[in-house]
C-alpha cells in the first residue's frame, strides 16, 4: 500500500512539475522553434507564416517585445518581394503596426526604432512621389537608434542598405552607402546581444552590400 | 501489483477528466475561406492566451495540435481580411472548423467618393499632383494654383490670377488651410497680369481640389474649395538656402523632442530678371517683396498636434499702362501690398472614436498706391474660428459636425473718400459618410450659414453616392447646393444683397490602378441669386449655368521614367452678372481647354526634365463697335513651357538646380483687348513678356535626401 501511494505521488508530482515546466518553458521554446524556422526561411510565403508565428506568440507572451519585433521583421520581408504596390502596403502597414506594438512595450529600444526605419523607407519606396516624408521619418527613426545604442550595428546597415539603394541623385548609390556599412561591419563583428532572443541580423547582408560597392569602386 | 494498476488507471482518467495536458491532445482542422467561399491562404489561426496555433496553407488548409482543454478562443485573421474569433470546446477529441473571414478588406478595395476632387497625400492615390509635382510641373513654377490649372475644370489663368472653375469666376473657388479659409491667397497684382498664390507646396501634406460638388465642411465657395492640410512635425533639424534669378530665401528648421520651429526668410525682386528678358510692361518700379514666416508644431500628449502658421510679407510695384481714353498718355498704377496671415490649429483624439479640431485663423491685407494722381488704399481683414468633432463608427462610417464664426472686415478709399464695411458670418454643417458594405457609400451633408449683415440665413444641403463596380472601377454621382456673400466691393457699396447661389449635379466614371488614372466627368451647374449692376444699385436677379465634360489621363507606366497626364475640358456656361447688359459667356470660360504635362527623369544626366502645353481655344472679350455684348473672340492661346531640375551636391549638401522657360516658342498670346469707351481705338492684352525664364538653386543643409 505504501508502495502504491508513493508511485502514485510521485507520478502526480511528475505530471504536475512537468506541466508547470511545459508551461514555463512554452514560451522559449516556441520562440526556439520559431526562431529556427526564421534561420532557414527562403520564400516570401515562408516569411508570412512566421510573422503570423511570432505575432501569436507575441499576443500570449504580452511582456515581452522581441516576438512583436520578429512578426513586424518578417512581414517586412515578406513585403518586400510582394510584385503589387497594393500588397507591399498591406505587408509594410501591418509591419509597421507591430513595431508600434512592440514600441508599446518596450520604449526607447535601438532594435524597434531601427526597425522602424527600415519599414518607413520600404513604405515610402513604394509611391516615393507622394510619400517623400517619409524619408525624413525614416531617417529620423535611425537616427535615434544610433543614439539609443551607439553600438548596435542594425540602424547602421539599415541606412547603408537604404542609402545603397537610393538613385545617387537622392544622395544615395553604392559609394554613399559605402562609409556606412563599413561602421556597420565594425560594429557587427563586436555586437553581443544583451537579451535572450534579441535580434542579431544583418552580418551577411552587410558582408554582400559591402562587396558590391566594392564592385562598382573596381569598376 | 493489481491495485497500483488500479490507482494508476483512477489517477490516468482523473487527470484526463481534469484537463491535464500531460496525455491530451486535441487536433484541430480546417479551412479559412472569405464570404465567397474562397480560400484564405496565410491566415493566421490560434488559440487566444496559448502559444497553440498555425497559418493556412495557400488553399485555406490549417491544422494543428493543442493540449489545451475546455472551452477556448480561437481567433483567426488574415492580411486584408480583416480578423474574428470563435468559441470552441476542446474534449480530447479532434475537430474540423470552417472558418469564414467576412471581409473587412483593406481600405484600398473600399470605396471612397472622390467625384469632382482631386486628392494627394501621402496615403491617397491615383489622381493626384503632390508636392513635388506641383514643384516640377513645367510652366506652373512651383505656385500651387499654375499647377492645379493642368487639372480638368479649371482654366488657365490669363489677366488675373486665381482659379476659375467651371465656368465660376476666381471669387467662386476658396483656398482652406488646415480647415480655414484663407482670403487673400494671392500676391498682389498688377491690372491685367495674373499673380501668383502665397502658398508654399511643400508646407502641405495633402491637397484635395474641388471642382465641384465638395463637403458641407466648406462653405462661401460657388465653384471650387482648395483644401490644404499642413505636414506635421518635421522629422529633422534642417537649414535651406535658395538663390533664384528672382530672389533668396533662407530658412532653418529646428527639431526639438516633440515640437519643432520653423524660420524662413524671403526676398523677391524682379528687375534683375526682367532687364534680361523683354517685357511688354513698361515698369516704374519691378516687384520687390519682403517676406518673413514663423511656424511651430508642437505634439501634444499622445496623438494630439498644435500649430502654428504665421507669415507676414510687403511688396512693391509700379508701372506705366496705356490709358485707352487718352492716346498717348500714360497711366501710371503704384502698389504697396502688406499681407499677415496667422493660422492655428489643434487637433486630437479623444478615443479611437472621436477626433476633435479646432483652428483660428486672421488674414490682414491692406494695399495703396496711385492710379495717376488719384490715392487709393484698401484693407481687409478676416478673423475666422472653426471647431468640429469626427465620429467614426461601424467599419468605415464617419460622421462630422462643426461650427464657425468668421468676422470680416473691409474697408477703402479713393483719394479722401473712404466706406468700409464689417460683417459677421456663423456656420454650422454636420456630415455623414454612410457605407452599404464595401461597394457602396452614400455621403450626406448640410450647412446652414448666418450673415449678421443681412440679416439672413442659408441652407445647403449636399449628396453624394459612390459604388466601386470592380477593383479599379468606380462611379459616382453628387449634387450639392453653395453659398457665398457677395464679393466685398459689392457689400461695402450697398448692404441689402444677399448670398450667392450655385447648385451642382454631377456625374463620374473613374478607373484607377496603381499605374493608371483615367476619370470621365460630367456636369451641370445652376447659378441663381448672382449679384447684378444696375443703375439703381445692386440686386441680386444675376442668374446664368455651366455645363460641360472633364476628362483626366495619366499614365506612370508606360514610358520608362517618363510620366504624363493629359486633361481635356469642355465647358459651355452663360451668365448675366455683375454689369453684364445680358446673358453671355464670360471672358475667363474657354469652351475648350487642354493640358498635356510630361516629366522624364534621365538618369545619366541626374535631372528630371518636364514639358507643358496649354491649349486654350479663343476666349470672350467686349468690343463696344458689336452691338452684342461678349460675341468676340480672341485667337486660340497656345503655350510650351519647360523645365529642367538638376539634382546633384554643394558642398556635399543636396543640391537642387532649376531652370524653367515659360511660352518657349515665344507665340504672341492674346487674352482679350481693352477699347475706349468710344470703341475707336483697341490695345491687346499681353501676357507681361512673351517668354519667361527662372533659375534657381536650392540648398538643402543637415540632409542628404530630397525634401526638407
Amino acid at each position: 500500500m505504501n508502495t502504491i501511494i508513493k508511485t502514485s505521488a510521485i507520478m502526480l508530482l511528475t505530471c504536475v512539475l512537468h506541466w508547470t515546466a511545459r508551461a514555463q518553458d512554452n514560451y522559449e521554446s516556441a520562440m526556439v522553434a520559431a526562431l529556427q524556422t526564421l534561420a532557414e526561411a527562403r520564400q516570401p510565403a515562408d516569411f508570412t507564416v512566421l510573422g503570423n508565428r511570432f505575432e501569436q506568440i507575441g499576443n500570449t507572451a504580452t511582456d515581452q517585445w522581441t516576438p512583436l519585433y520578429y512578426a513586424a521583421y518578417c512581414q517586412l520581408v515578406a513585403g518586400i518581394s510582394q510584385q503589387n504596390a497594393d500588397e507591399k502596403d498591406r505587408f509594410f502597414e501591418k509591419a509597421l503596426n507591430l513595431v508600434e506594438s512592440a514600441e508599446k512595450r518596450q520604449a526607447d529600444n535601438s532594435e524597434i526604432y531601427a526597425l522602424k526605419g527600415y519599414t518607413q523607407f520600404m513604405q515610402m519606396s513604394v509611391d516615393p512621389q507622394n510619400r517623400l516624408d517619409l524619408i525624413s521619418e525614416a531617417e529620423a527613426a535611425l537616427g535615434k537608434a544610433m543614439q539609443l545604442d551607439p553600438s548596435n550595428p542594425r540602424p547602421y546597415f539599415i541606412k547603408g542598405q537604404n542609402t545603397f539603394y537610393t538613385p545617387e541623385f537622392f544622395g544615395g548609390g553604392a559609394k554613399a552607402a559605402k562609409p556606412l556599412l563599413e561602421q556597420a561591419k565594425v560594429k557587427f563583428d563586436t555586437f553581443k546581444p544583451t537579451e535572450k532572443f534579441a535580434p542579431n541580423w544583418g552580418k551577411e547582408q552587410c558582408a554582400y552590400l559591402l562587396q558590391q560597392a566594392a564592385n562598382t569602386d573596381t569598376q | 501489483m493489481k491495485s497500483v494498476n488500479t490507482v494508476l488507471y483512477f489517477l490516468l482518467a482523473l487527470l484526463v477528466s481534469a484537463g491535464h495536458p500531460c496525455w491530451a491532445q486535441c487536433r484541430i482542422t480546417g479551412t479559412v475561406t472569405d464570404t465567397r467561399g474562397l480560400p484564405i491562404g496565410m491566415a493566421s489561426i490560434w488559440i487566444k492566451g496559448s502559444f497553440d496555433g498555425t497559418s493556412s496553407d495557400s488553399s485555406g488548409y490549417f491544422a494543428f495540435e493543442t493540449a489545451l482543454t475546455g472551452e477556448q478562443w480561437l481567433r483567426f485573421s488574415a492580411l486584408g481580411h480583416g480578423s474574428d474569433s470563435t468559441a470552441i470546446m476542446l474534449a480530447g477529441d479532434s475537430m474540423i472548423l470552417e472558418l469564414r473571414l467576412t471581409a473587412q478588406t483593406a481600405e484600398l478595395d473600399v470605396v471612397t467618393i472622390t467625384v469632382g476632387t482631386f486628392q494627394s497625400g501621402v496615403n491617397t492615390k491615383g489622381i493626384s499632383l503632390s508636392a513635388l509635382d506641383v514643384a516640377t510641373t513645367a510652366g506652373a513654377s512651383a505656385d500651387i494654383f499654375a499647377a492645379y490649372q493642368t487639372l480638368p475644370g479649371s482654366q488657365t489663368a490669363f489677366a488675373e490670377g486665381g482659379l476659375f472653375v467651371r465656368g465660376g469666376s476666381a471669387a467662386e473657388t476658396k483656398s482652406f488651410f488646415d480647415g480655414l479659409i484663407i482670403k487673400n491667397p494671392l500676391n498682389a497684382q498688377a491690372p491685367n497680369l495674373a499673380g501668383r498664390s502665397r502658398l508654399d507646396p511643400f508646407m502641405f501634406k495633402q491637397t484635395a481640389f474641388s471642382s465641384g460638388g465638395y463637403s458641407a465642411q466648406y462653405g462661401q465657395a460657388l465653384s471650387s474649395a482648395l483644401v490644404l492640410e499642413s505636414k506635421d512635425l518635421p522629422a529633422k533639424t534642417t537649414s535651406a538656402v535658395s538663390l533664384m534669378s528672382v530672389g533668396i530665401g533662407l530658412g532653418h528648421t529646428h527639431r526639438f523632442k516633440t515640437s519643432a520651429l520653423q524660420i524662413d526668410g524671403f526676398y523677391y525682386n524682379l528687375a534683375p530678371a526682367f532687364s534680361l528678358i523683354n517685357q511688354q510692361v513698361n515698369w516704374q518700379r519691378e516687384p520687390e517683396q519682403y517676406e518673413g514666416r514663423l511656424q511651430y508644431k508642437a505634439q501634444v500628449g499622445e496623438r494630439g498636434l498644435f500649430k502654428w502658421y504665421s507669415d507676414h510679407s510687403r511688396s512693391r510695384m509700379a508701372l506705366l499702362d496705356a490709358d485707352m481714353d487718352n492716346p498717348g498718355q500714360p497711366f501710371f498704377f503704384s502698389n504697396h501690398n502688406r499681407n499677415t496671415l496667422i493660422n492655428t490649429s489643434y487637433q486630437d483624439y479623444l478615443n479611437d472614436r472621436w477626433k476633435i479640431h479646432t483652428g483660428a485663423s486672421l488674414n490682414i491685407t491692406g494695399d495703396d498706391g496711385q492710379q495717376n494722381t488719384d490715392g487709393y488704399a484698401r484693407t481687409d481683414s478676416y478673423l475666422q474660428w472653426r471647431g468640429s468633432a469626427t465620429h467614426f463608427f461601424g467599419t468605415y462610417s464617419r460622421f462630422v459636425v462643426g461650427g464657425e464664426v468668421a468676422h470680416g472686415r473691409f474697408g477703402e478709399s479713393w483719394n479722401d473718400l473712404r466706406r468700409q464695411y464689417a460683417h459677421l458670418l456663423g456656420a454650422l454643417f454636420a456630415e455623414a459618410d454612410w457605407f452599404f458594405g464595401r461597394r457602396w457609400v452614400l455621403r450626406t451633408g448640410i450647412r446652414t450659414e448666418y450673415s449678421d449683415y443681412i440679416r439672413q440665413f442659408n441652407v445647403a444641403p449636399r449628396l453624394a453616392l459612390s459604388h466601386k463596380i470592380s477593383r479599379t472601377l468606380q462611379a459616382s454621382l453628387a449634387y450639392g447646393r453653395f453659398y457665398q456673400n457677395p464679393e466685398d466691393r459689392y457689400w461695402v457699396a450697398q448692404q441689402d444683397i444677399g448670398f450667392e447661389q450655385a447648385a451642382h449635379y454631377l456625374a463620374n466614371i473613374e478607373y484607377l490602378n496603381n499605374h493608371y488614372t483615367f476619370r470621365i466627368e460630367a456636369y451641370y451647374k445652376d447659378y441663381g441669386q448672382l449679384v447684378k449692376k444696375t443703375a439703381e444699385g445692386f440686386n441680386n436677379n444675376g442668374y446664368g449655368y455651366a455645363k460641360g465634360i472633364d476628362i483626366f489621363w495619366r499614365d506612370r507606366k508606360s514610358i520608362r521614367d517618363g510620366d504624363y497626364w493629359i486633361s481635356y475640358s469642355y465647358l459651355d456656361t452663360k451668365r448675366d452678372f455683375a454689369d453684364y447688359p445680358a446673358a453671355a459667356t464670360p471672358p475667363f470660360a474657354a469652351a475648350h481647354s487642354l493640358n498635356a504635362v510630361y516629366k522624364h527623369f534621365i538618369t545619366a544626366i541626374n535631372s528630371q526634365v518636364g514639358a507643358t502645353y496649354t491649349y486654350a481655344s479663343g476666349r470672350t472679350y467686349v468690343n463696344p463697335n458689336n452691338p452684342v455684348y461678349l460675341a468676340d473672340r480672341t485667337k486660340d492661346f497656345h503655350n510650351l513651357s519647360v523645365n529642367v531640375s538638376y539634382l546633384t551636391h554643394i558642398l556635399r549638401q543636396f543640391t537642387v538646380l532649376y531652370f524653367s522657360a515659360g511660352n518657349l516658342l515665344g507665340i504672341d498670346n492674346i487674352y482679350g483687348y481693352r477699347y475706349s469707351k468710344d470703341g475707336i481705338h483697341r490695345r491687346a492684352i499681353r501676357p507681361g513678356a512673351r517668354r519667361d525664364l527662372f533659375v534657381g538653386i536650392l540648398l538643402t543643409i543637415g540632409d542628404n535626401t530630397f525634401i526638407r
